[in-house]
């Protein structure tokens, strides 16, 4: 009887656990709840899809959304329509196709964030400081201040800076900077960045306050100044710091040239010149060129030597050039002849100012070396790099230079005669830094130039 | 005790089987409801074939209308009574209707409106971070057949919008609003101390109409009356208003002697009325100098006065410029041993502690950079504007101490009274001697 109550009170029991249990079906489909399609169908948004969601799957949002942005601090406004195509043409031509290119479209697919969100106006920080753009959880590139988008250059190479910033961080979340590049800079990093003045953080070695912060800002503004600001700046940044600070930049560098190589399988050289390219050629900030840079005397020489310098060979010299070098070569070959025959090794250009250059020739008799100097008048323009050499011809020439002043004939004719267009050439060097070599075109005349390997 | 155990699980066991279905309170499941109700502010927006007349104030700043028109799909057209550009050109945005916290109008690329709602401050003038705290979504709130009014979702300010009728339509989009804003504003200009006529316990008072048609967020954009009542005190009402074809809209109530005014527009050509809330009219008339006695402002609208150096403005007298220029002209030696090439006088009026401050800056760079000599004095005024000062604290700091000794002689020694002066359409301050009515000196007002 016992065993019966038991059985009975575990079956009630059961019968009200069971019975509680009540199921009702409420049915509402969520796919039809939320009626937010911000997406119109717009040239805009049409464009917006070709570019960059069909190709890349990324979305770029630019209406408004206020679930977007969370920050009660500071209102935020949505961008103007009109500025949203010239915005994301630069996110595409200076950040993404330079990826695909060098990286593949495979690449791109797999790391670029998925989200772009723009803004019109900057995001105002609680300090009243204003924020240019900022990435979250590898997912989401926000940009802001799209409402002062102009055609100058520096509006596009700020955007360009951030983004390569930011990417940067993407990448190290995917594979961690390399542990040695920490201590690089000796534990001397510190919070907040906004205490390190900008020339502590140089003394340094640190590309600005915001640099000494931490490893990973660090890291991420090395990438952006090399692909960004040029090889010219950070050389020239490097090279007015002090000794410990330029050693330790130059490290930086050669620690991300690594990484991209290693992690990525990245050739960073060839990345950097296709964004310098971008930024020199379509965007024409003159503060990238060849020019520029040699009109700040931050490249002192320019070393030709045609037949022994592998680089001629594998990426050619016009043939205008190649036949006053040869010809000069061949003249004075053609001074002293058997034992005292004069052989012409190598041209070498000296900037000894902006406005002012000597061109080295360098001989050889026999074993002993000599060089015969001439000097030029140079004149750059910071805009366009155009270029005029001009002899200088007085006092006359003695010595070295009277001797083969006939025979260089050909040199000087090509210099003096021809107006220039300094850049970065030649165009296909990509083993090492762009800025490794340097020359001059003949303006509109781009098959038509000379270069040479460059020194600071 | 057992039976009592059993008896107690059986009913709970039974109560246990009753079920109740679940009966929607609403005939709809919510996605169909929300669906409706967006279906239905779009249409609502959309069929309005003339647009719309919005007006909206902002939270920090001023009021503001807007003519919209919507294409149904994600277009809007807008004209605002921000600027000369706003109110003459359609500018082209999108704009769209989602689900939030009710049925949501977002207004998603930049417009006029967002102008208001910019943080940096040289978009619009809005303050940094927050603009005018003004919205660019707003949640629906209600409609009727003619009207739809929306509350902006982080600032709370009601959007309210009537349908425009065909002639508005070609009015706005002609550019018909800056000629409008132009005209009213050109009418204050030419009448600076325009007023109406407001009876209130059998008296007649006259309250001054001052508008601010700027855009600065603490007092653009809004309009007060002003005036004093037979006891001598000032009464003072302000409004947010925003411009119509017509006039102005008070944005919210104007309220003086227990009347609501509503808005101002003209009656003809040449006449502004402003109208209450009953439709009565009230002509705005024009009185030659300013309604309100200049020393019942200070400290409020005016906080003190200006002698620009080496300048005598108009309706000073000549012993009174004597006085002021034996500043001007003491600034050098041998009034006292420094040469200074730049020198002011200012006053500055703490009314709550009943003092002024005179001010004489001196400087050898021509005003970039100087020495100031503060006199403090306190002071007692009669109701007709009387002024006693004496002495609080004497000549400290700066090196004007004597150039400024006979205005401070002056102003220890007679009884003075202030008041305006108009000339060439520039109002100044007079102070005057009662003592000695040749003494008169007139200044910038602050």
């Amino acid at each position: 009887m016992k065993n019966f109550i038991k059985l009975l009170t575990f079956a009630t029991l059961m019968t009200i656990v069971v019975s509680c249990r009540k199921k009702e079906v409420l049915d509402v489909d969520f796919n039809k709840y939320n009626l937010d399609f911000p997406e119109g169908n717009s040239d805009l948004d049409k464009w917006l899809n070709t570019s960059f969601l069909d190709p890349y799957n990324m979305r770029v949002i630019y209406k408004f959304n206020r679930y977007y942005y969370g920050d009660p601090s500071a209102d935020i406004t949505p961008p103007k329509a009109e500025n949203v195509q010239p915005m994301m043409q630069i996110v595409s031509d200076g950040y993404l196709i330079p990826y695909k290119k060098v990286a593949g479209l495979n690449f791109v697919q797999k790391t670029n964030p998925k989200e772009w969100v723009l803004y019109g106006s900057n995001k105002y920080q609680t300090d009243g400081s204003a924020i240019a753009g900022t990435a979250s959880g590898g997912t989401r590139i926000t940009l802001y201040g799209l409402n002062y988008y102009s055609a100058a250059p520096s509006f596009a190479t700020s955007r360009l800076y951030v983004i390569h910033h930011e990417f940067t961080h993407i990448l190290n979340q995917t594979v961690a900077i390399p542990i040695d590049f920490e201590a690089i800079s000796g534990g001397s990093y510190k919070q907040p960045w906004t205490a390190t003045s900008a020339a502590t953080a140089k003394e340094n070695g640190f590309l600005g306050s915001y640099a000494s912060g931490s490893p990973t800002e660090d890291y991420a503004e090395t990438t952006a100044t090399l692909l960004v600001s040029g090889q010219s700046y950070y050389d020239n940044y490097a090279n007015t710091a002090n000794a410990t600070a330029k050693s330790r930049l130059k490290l930086k560098e050669s620690n991300v040239v690594n990484y991209f190589n290693t992690a990525f399988g990245i050739n960073f050289r060839q990345l950097q010149r296709e964004v310098q390219n971008y930024i020199k050629n379509t965007l024409k900030d003159p503060a990238v060129s060849f020019g520029y840079w040699l009109n700040r005397n931050l490249y002192k020489t320019m070393s030709i030597n045609l037949e022994n310098d592998v680089t001629y060979s594998q990426y050619g010299i016009s043939d205008p050039f190649k036949t006053a070098y040869l010809s000069a070569k061949t003249n004075v070959g053609n001074i002293y002849s058997n034992a005292s025959k004069l052989t012409m090794t190598s041209l070498k250009l000296t900037f000894t100012s902006a406005t002012a250059m000597t061109l080295t020739v360098n001989f050889s008799q026999g074993t002993t070396n000599y060089v015969a100097v001439y000097n030029y008048t140079m004149a750059i323009s910071d805009a366009t790099g155009a270029t005029k050499f001009t002899l200088v011809t007085t006092p006359a020439y003695t010595g070295n230079a009277l001797l083969l002043q006939s025979a260089m004939q050909p040199i000087f004719t090509y210099l003096d005669t021809n107006n220039f267009t300094a850049d970065w050439l030649p165009a296909g060097y990509v083993a090492g830094p762009y800025s490794n070599f340097g020359g001059f075109y003949v303006t509109g005349s781009p098959t038509n130039y000379f270069y040479g390997a460059l020194t600071q | 005790m057992k039976k009592i155990l059993f008896l107690f699980v059986f009913a709970l066991a039974l109560a246990s089987c009753k079920k109740s279905s679940f009966v929607s309170k609403f005939d709809e499941d919510p996605d169909v409801r929300m669906n409706e109700a967006i279906a239905k502010v779009k249409t609502i927006l959309s069929t309005s074939d003339n647009g719309w007349v919005a007006t909206m104030p902002t939270l920090d700043g001023g009021g503001y209308s807007f003519f919209m028109r919507f294409d149904g799909k994600d277009s809007i057209k807008m004209i605002g009574d921000l600027n000369d550009a706003s109110s003459s050109k359609v500018a082209v945005s999108s704009y769209r209707i989602k689900q939030d916290a009710g049925v949501d109008l977002v207004f998603d690329t930049y417009n006029y409106i967002t102008l208001l709602n910019d943080p940096d401050p040289s978009a619009f003038g809005g303050n940094l971070k927050t603009g005018f705290k003004s919205d660019i979504d707003f949640i629906y709130d209600r409609s009727t057949a003619d009207s739809i009014v929306f509350i902006g979702k982080r600032y709370h300010q009601a959007l309210k919008m009537v349908k425009a009728t065909a002639d508005q339509k070609a009015k706005y989009e002609a550019g018909a609003l800056k000629v409008a804003i132009d005209k009213i504003k050109a009418y204050f200009v030419a009448n600076p101390n325009s007023y109406i006529e407001i009876v209130s316990g059998g008296t007649t008072i006259k309250s001054a109409v001052n508008p601010n048609f700027t855009n600065n967020v603490s007092a653009g954009k809004r309009l007060d009356l002003s005036a004093v009542l037979a006891d001598g005190s000032v009464v003072s009402s302000s409004v947010k208003f925003a411009y119509t074809l017509n006039g102005i809209d008070f944005l919210n109530n104007l309220t003086q002697s227990g009347i609501v005014f509503v808005n101002i527009k003209w009656k003809d050509a040449s006449t502004l009325v402003v109208y209450d809330s009953t439709g009565k009219e009230y002509i705005v008339k024009s009185s030659p100098t300013p309604l309100i006695p200049l020393f019942r402002l200070w400290g409020s609208k005016y906080a003190g006065m200006l002698s620009q150096y080496k300048t005598i403005y108009p309706g000073t007298s000549t012993a009174g410029a004597v006085i002021l220029n034996y500043y001007h002209n003491g600034l050098v030696p041998p009034t006292q041993p420094y040469s200074f090439n730049y020198g002011r006088i200012n006053f500055a009026w703490n009314v709550p502690n009943k003092s002024l401050k005179l001010s004489g800056f001196s400087s050898q760079n021509g005003g970039t950079s100087g020495w100031v000599t503060d006199i403090i004095y306190n002071y007692t005024v009669t109701d007709a504007g009387v002024y006693k000062f004496t002495i609080n604290t004497a000549a400290s700091g700066g090196y004007v101490a004597v150039p400024l000794s006979k205005l401070d002689a002056f102003l220890l020694a007679n009884n003075i009274t202030f008041d305006y002066y108009a000339d060439s359409g520039i109002v100044y301050a007079k102070m005057s001697s009662v003592q000695d009515p040749t003494i008169v000196m007139t200044f910038v007002l602050q």
